[in-house]
């Protein structure tokens, strides 16, 4: 049966076949390869030059800088605050989101879905605009709380958010959020038979409570803990808009302030940052391996809701009292900005006489720092967001489509940035496009890198779960009924991953469009963003711009934010439908 | 025209997906199927066929014409076939119109003449009413049609079926078996099938290529497959077996003719024997169970009887099944309605020689 009759044409005929696939893996191959070459400069490239910088390099190797970082005391004082600031944050980020989880997930507390959209609003704001709220209500002598105090007869300003316990607080009101949510989660998904079997060998409910319910949701505690304490030590913003007045310096604005002396102390800055990126890498390891090791809670598909516990008369006093703490983190700040936003005069009462728009024509069109920041950071957020979904794309797309060789740690290399604090990310690109041939250094492009960069893992992320989404049989089905690799992607990928895609977009351009940590020493004069715009004029006392820049920045976020929400109910949609068939 | 040359093909980066070496002529208008169990290397045959995938080597040729070597591959798109998967790959945010229609729009053909032969293509699988709908909104026997109708459209000579069966309920697999059957002989299309069910590649193919673990067990019409199974493997795994491990006693006086195996020190029986089948070689008796005639008085021939016990039966509908223990062995048994043995009871055993295979243990026959 073995013919061979057809070997003898075969030779000739291969010559085609090889020109024609050649011609075709070009097209995708270049495609894939640009994308990864641009990821490879934006993160890769100047992560080497950190490394280089914190040892001395190029001037010269010594290791100085590196014992520098730990002998200074400008320095130790410096990691010494971080490390206190971190310990608070993981303690007070508990005590407030833990039972705010435990009451809206099991209990039946009025008001949970309100309570929990306003701690997901929490986060969602930008923590400087939270610091600036903070100003407005805590300031010494002119914060409203401490003239109410004042006006009772007590004198000298006895609450001062410029103050160590202060960043501590507003920085809470942030990552409580993170605690929160993972406590939340955990809640929801524990088997209720396990609750049950203790109530029917007779525990009490607070018994319970505290031997069953609080064991099996720890690994999610003290997770919640360990990510909100690592968060609070890269946020510059509360960090410089509250502690730098004090003079109480943490890594972050320690690198900053190494940096914005003549001449810039690079290896400094870079040894610090070494510090700082060290600590976050072993937090983040420690808690994603204390997650993995330690997750009791059962993910059962068997339906079973927990049952959820009557509060019977605490139900409105709880509720008032986890309200005082939600709203402070979320509405309270948000009120008090639009009403300065609106006022002539923030320090007085909203009255008809004190209410103008000035404050938004100022920021919007008279104040040329205001301005140019707002088309600045429109233009940066929706650049970035482009290029940084485009990316991910294509390192999913070779991730979840290809044999390719290397496939693997560019996935792994695209969440490094995670890692990575704003301010570090800007330390290694200041020096890595300092000396780079392209004039990128001092320009716009390095704040679009600098973005691009620091939304590299929720872009590829997020790819990822959009071609997931796309079993590989349909675009293998296009391809043998007649369609090219570009023509599947054009009209079988990107329709049915572009929804998700869209929401991966926003995803970055959320963050992106109120950046700071690493705008705040990339910037230039011209380059200013909303954020900059808002720390300038903050430092020189213009609350009211600043309140109405941050009510701008606040309405496109929640829009944004919005659309995100509805974006990603659609998406499920369309992904029941392609599992379906 | 389209006859089908793989020579020497290999692939395999892992153990569960390889093919290693295997030869196939697959003739212009024939149905052959690749059947094997899970992780035999059909489906990546398939794939190698279609152009999905790059052979480490060997190589494929369409009339003379190779496809597909270690040189190159020509693009799936280029190749003119059909394909349909297991899972249907219906595009979810097109219409079931749509569908069909995308392989005829993508050659820039007039947009009345894609309607047309969209429509006829629908029509061919009894869908043309529900070309509107989405994917989504058909039942399981329409997606597979709709993806048949889409295979079809653009008039490939060559058909792959990846388990295209797999994934409907029983009665429904069934009509559709018929209508493949049907369907391959109106269109004169070459039909390359993957399955793991052998009742549904006994009845559907000309030939069937049985595969395992990445090699050719045997390529041979379903009869010749089912009658002589060219191994142990193959006899296992098409239909019900009795397989009785013995050693030639005595060749056949001519050929053609049963010889003799022995198969326990005090049993011998009559068989037809494989070739190069010598005295004292190993081979392995084959008696399918619905060959072996049972029966309570002792049957009026000396060779080839044993008797036993019934130590169970159960009710098939059409027939019934025994499990009858011999004094070495248990023997499975499959009877006509009518008589009815009961457990315990003591019957008689027969079978013709022409009936029990000798089966060279390790054989391949390609």
């Amino acid at each position: 049966m073995r013919a061979a009759a057809h070997v003898g044409r075969a030779g000739i005929a291969t010559g085609d076949v090889e020109a024609s696939s050649v011609a075709r893996d070009a097209i995708r191959a270049a495609t894939l390869g640009v994308a990864v070459a641009a990821f490879l400069l934006f993160v890769g490239y100047p992560l080497c030059w950190l490394v280089l910088g914190a040892v001395g390099l190029p001037a010269e190797f010594s290791p100085h800088s590196l014992v520098r970082a730990f002998t200074r005391p400008e320095n130790l004082g410096a990691l010494v605050n971080t490390a206190l600031l971190a310990v608070g944050v993981g303690l007070l980020g508990v005590v407030l989101g833990v039972p705010v989880a435990w009451a809206t997930a099991r209990t039946d507390l009025p008001l949970r879905n309100v309570f929990h959209a306003l701690v997901g609003l929490a986060y969602i704001l930008p923590p400087y605009l939270t610091s600036v709220a903070y100003i407005i209500l805590l300031g010494p002598n002119a914060g409203y709380l401490n003239r109410a105090i004042a006006s009772m007869g007590i004198h000298g300003s006895p609450i001062d958010i410029f103050s160590a316990a202060g960043v501590t607080f507003v920085i809470a009101m942030h990552v409580y959020a993170i605690p929160y949510f993972l406590t939340y989660g955990a809640l929801q998904s524990v088997d209720p038979s396990l609750e049950e079997s203790a109530r029917m060998l007779g525990a009490r409910r607070w018994t319970m409570l505290r031997r069953i319910t609080l064991p099996l949701v720890a690994p999610a505690i003290t997770g919640g803990a360990l990510l909100a304490a690592i968060n609070s030590m890269a946020l510059f913003g509360p960090q410089a808009f509250l502690g730098l007045p004090a003079q109480i310096v943490y890594l972050p604005t320690r690198i900053y302030g190494a940096l914005g002396g003549y001449p810039p102390r690079f290896a400094d800055a870079s040894a610090l940052s070494i510090v700082l990126v060290l600590v976050t890498v072993i937090g983040l390891s420690v808690q994603r391996r204390y997650l993995g090791r330690r997750s009791f809670v059962t993910v059962g598909g068997r339906g079973a809701r927990p049952a959820r516990h009557a509060l019977g008369a605490l139900r409105w006093p709880l509720a008032l009292v986890f309200l005082v703490v939600v709203a402070s983190s979320s509405i309270a700040p948000l009120a008090v900005l639009v009403a300065a936003a609106f006022s002539k005069v923030w320090t007085e009462p909203l009255t008809p006489d004190n209410l103008t728009l000035s404050n938004f024509v100022a920021a919007l069109a008279d104040n040329q720092i205001a301005a140019r920041g707002v088309v600045n950071s429109f233009e940066l957020a929706i650049a970035a967001a482009t290029l940084a979904v485009t990316i991910g794309l294509a390192i999913a797309y070779l991730d979840l489509r290809s044999q390719l060789r290397g496939r693997r740690l560019l996935d792994y290399l695209a969440i490094l940035p995670l890692g990575l604090p704003g301010t570090v990310l800007a330390v290694a690109l200041l020096q890595a496009f300092v000396r780079f041939p392209v004039p990128i250094y001092g320009t716009i492009w390095i704040l679009l890198i600098a973005y691009v960069a620091r939304s590299m893992p929720i872009a590829v992320r997020g790819a990822n779960a959009a071609v997931r989404q796309v079993d590989v049989s349909l675009e293998e089905a296009a391809r043998v009924a007649g369609a090219s690799w570009l023509t599947t992607i054009r009209r079988i990928l990107w329709p049915i991953a572009r929804s998700n895609l869209m929401l991966a977009w926003l995803l970055v351009f959320i963050p992106a469009l109120g950046e700071l940590s690493a705008t705040i020493l990339l910037y230039t004069n011209g380059t200013e963003t909303i954020s900059v715009a808002i720390f300038r004029l903050s430092d020189l006392g213009q609350l009211e711009v600043v309140a109405a820049l941050s009510t701008v920045l606040i309405v496109v976020i929640l829009l944004a934010t919005l659309l995100t929400q509805w974006l990603a109910a659609g998406g499920q949609r369309t992904t029941s439908d392609a599992t379906s068939i | 025209m389209a006859h089908i040359s793989i020579r020497g093909l290999t692939k395999g980066f892992d153990a569960q997906r390889a093919v290693r070496g295997l030869d196939l002529e697959i003739h212009d208008k024939e149905f052959v199927t690749l059947l094997g169990p899970s992780g035999c290397g059909k489906t990546t045959t398939l794939r190698l066929l279609a152009g999905l995938a790059a052979p480490d080597s060997g190589e494929i040729a369409i009339d003379g014409r190779v496809v597909s070597s270690r040189r190159g591959v020509l693009a799936p798109e280029r190749r003119r076939m059909g394909m349909v998967f297991q899972s249907y790959a219906l595009w979810p945010h097109m219409s079931v119109f749509e569908n069909v229609a995308f392989g005829l729009t993508l050659k820039r053909m007039a947009a009345r003449e894609v309607r047309e032969r969209a429509e006829r293509a629908l029509a061919m699988v009894g869908l043309d009413a529900l070309g509107d709908r989405t994917p989504a909104a058909l039942s399981g026997g329409q997606q597979q049609r709709v993806a048949l109708a889409r295979s079809l459209v653009t008039e490939p000579t060559i058909l792959l079926l990846d388990e295209p069966l797999s994934n409907l309920d029983a009665k429904l697999r069934e009509r559709m078996r018929v209508e493949l059957k049907d369907l391959q002989r109106r269109t004169g299309i070459t039909f390359v099938y993957v399955t793991h069910d052998q009742a549904e590649a006994m009845a559907l193919s000309d030939r069937i290529a049985v595969m395992n673990e990445g090699r050719l067990q045997q390529f041979a019409s379903p009869l010749a497959i089912y009658e002589r199974p060219a191994n142990r493997f193959i006899a296992d795994f098409m239909g019900a077996a009795n397989l009785l491990a013995g050693v030639v006693e005595e060749e056949p006086p001519v050929v053609g003719a049963p010889g003799v195996v022995r198969v326990d020190p005090a049993i011998r029986l009559e068989a037809l024997l494989p070739v190069g089948a010598t005295k004292d070689k190993t081979v392995t008796v084959m008696i399918r169970p619905e060959d072996i005639a049972i029966t309570r008085d002792t049957p009026d021939r000396d060779r080839n009887v044993l008797s036993g016990i019934v130590v169970s039966s159960s009710f098939l509908g059409n027939l019934v099944d025994y499990s009858v223990e011999t004094a070495r062995f248990v023997l499975r048994v499959q009877a006509a309605r009518g008589t009815t043995f009961e457990r315990a009871e003591r019957v008689y055993l027969s079978v013709v020689p022409q009936r029990c295979i000798g089966i060279d243990p390790e054989g391949v026959v390609a």
